[in-house]
């Protein structure tokens, strides 16, 4: 992945919207051999939001952390107050019914290695379908 | 003259320092010792004071206040604590010593053939603080091969692939030498976290790696089931969102999927240590088999999957989590036989 360029790291807000975009974005780039949903993130390879929170500058500077990296039993992604799926769910201020649709293996087959590409299209559709939605306010941390 | 008199009196004893398990093996008794390789300490002003080795230091594990810690002196293959590591070695000794009178025995550990000089040293004087008369050294993947009863001193090849908690080593014998060893870290202990980050991502919930363990023995794959989810099993752990207990129902179908991952990067090793053996020699291991040893041999299918994999027939060897042990027993009982693969 391109590095980006400072002034974007230091940067607003975003909204949960804008997240997923970055989320889709970033998703896109990884190969696919280094992307699993059977855990956050470890070993070499992980899930979308566990890739997000463990190198990428844009959303760690959103307050997206990963802790307990060195252990992949432990690892977990962590949002202010909240870890795991609550974290997921308040940093993309998502209901949890959107976060299965999004980011589980039933919701692509039970696939555990789908393509990274199918994610980013799955999430970018969910976007355009809730345009309609006032959602484009500063997610709560 | 003092030390054949003291040779009468004494038995010999064969040991299997695995990162998972120590075995002990008394020539004409059998395995006296299996114990797992934890010892609990408790640190007291910077000085570690050791309260507990193996079954007991086990069970305090979880249930103590929170300045207990327990150790695994053996990690990935090595020795990752030597003091304690020492001190687990010394107490197992002196445990079956003690118990069956022994004076100044003959012993003899497997070593990680990929340990330093450092480690094998500080292994040899843990033993001779014990009361060791003589220490004797044999590399894990030979002890292994022998222990599974392969010609390890014939003109052939073979190949050996030791699954412990720690790695898995596969290894091409020839002529009574290692021709060729590779170390996978994959073992038990991975497999057993991987179900555990499963869980918790794709589930929800925490469980402890001791529960990971129990639903990779009762329902783990080394591949999907043909149709269905296959076997199931009910997991108790704690729910992440709301903190209480909760039971769920996890199959076999899953498990083997979380499990995918650790399973390729063995099945990966296996391939590359074939790529790496002697044409000859591996002309040897087509004929022959793989033989699997160690407890993560017992996942089940993969001796199937890593014969889909590789085209060579797979064998279990009869007793993979005590086969190591009996390796270095028969090492030490036919030294003069197989006594080239001993370090003295
Ligand atoms: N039925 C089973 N299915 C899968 N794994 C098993 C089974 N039974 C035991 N194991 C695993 O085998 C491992 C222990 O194997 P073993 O005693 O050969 O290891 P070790 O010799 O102590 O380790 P190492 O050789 O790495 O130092 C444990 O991780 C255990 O969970
Ligand atoms: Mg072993």
């Amino acid at each position: 992945m391109e590095a980006r360029p400072r002034r974007d790291i230091r940067t607003h807000v975003a909204s949960g919207r804008e997240r997923l975009e970055r989320l889709a974005a970033l998703v896109e780039t990884l190969p696919p051999a280094t992307f699993t949903l059977s855990r956050w993130y470890g070993q070499g390879r992980g899930c979308a939001v566990g890739w997000a929170a463990a190198g990428d500058p844009w959303f760690q500077a959103q307050g997206l952390r990963l802790e307990g990296d060195g252990s992949l039993k432990d690892c977990r992604p962590v949002y202010g107050e909240k870890t795991d799926w609550q974290a997921v769910q308040g940093f993309f201020d998502l209901s949890f019914e959107d976060v299965a649709r999004l980011f589980v293996p039933a919701a692509y087959d039970g696939e555990m290695q789908p393509h990274p590409r199918r994610m980013a299209t799955r999430i970018r559709r969910f976007l355009a379908a809730s345009r309609a939605a006032p959602a484009d306010l500063p997610a709560s941390a | 003259m003092l030390s054949s008199v003291l040779g009468v009196l004494s038995k010999d004893m064969a040991i299997d320092l695995g990162t998972a398990n120590t075995l002990i093996y008394v020539k004409g008794q059998g395995v006296v010792l299996n114990e797992p390789s934890v010892v609990a300490i408790v640190e007291i002003k910077g000085k570690v004071q050791v309260l507990a080795v193996g079954e007991e230091a086990n069970r305090m594990i979880g249930r103590t206040p929170g300045y207990i810690r327990a150790i695994r002196p053996m990690r990935s293959g090595v020795i990752a604590d030597f003091d304690v590591a020492g001190e687990m070695i010394k107490h197992f000794i002196r445990k079956v010593g003690n118990r069956r009178r022994f004076l100044n025995p003959r012993v003899c550990i497997s070593v990680p053939s990929g340990s330093t000089p450092v480690e094998r040293r500080a292994i040899k004087e843990a033993a001779m603080a014990a009361g060791a008369r003589r220490v004797f050294l044999i590399e894990e993947p030979m002890a292994a091969a022998i222990g599974a009863g392969l010609p390890v001193t014939e003109a052939r090849g073979s190949m050996v692939v030791d699954i412990g908690g720690g790695t898995a080593e596969v290894a091409v014998l020839s002529l009574g030498g290692i021709v060729y060893s590779r170390s996978v870290s994959v073992g038990g202990q991975l497999m057993d976290e991987t179900i555990v980050a499963y869980i918790r991502r794709v589930h929800n919930m925490l469980i402890g790696e001791a529960t990971a363990e129990r639903i990779k023995k009762e329902i783990g794959s080394a591949c999907a089931p043909e149709d269905g989810n296959g076997r199931t099993t009910v997991v108790k752990g704690r729910d992440l969102i709301s903190g209480v207990p909760r039971e769920l129902v996890v199959s076999e179908r899953e498990i083997s999927e979380s499990l995918a991952e650790p399973v390729g990067a063995l099945i990966e090793g296996v391939k590359l240590a074939l790529e790496h053996t002697p044409p000859e020699l591996a002309a040897d291991i087509v004929d022959s088999g793989i033989v699997l040893t160690g407890g993560g041999s017992l996942l089940g299918n993969l001796d199937l999957v890593l014969r889909a994999a590789t085209g060579v027939p797979v064998v279990i060897a009869e007793h993979p989590l005590i086969c190591g042990v009996l390796g270095v027993g028969r090492a030490l009982e036919e030294m003069k036989r197989l006594g080239n693969v001993l370090e003295d």
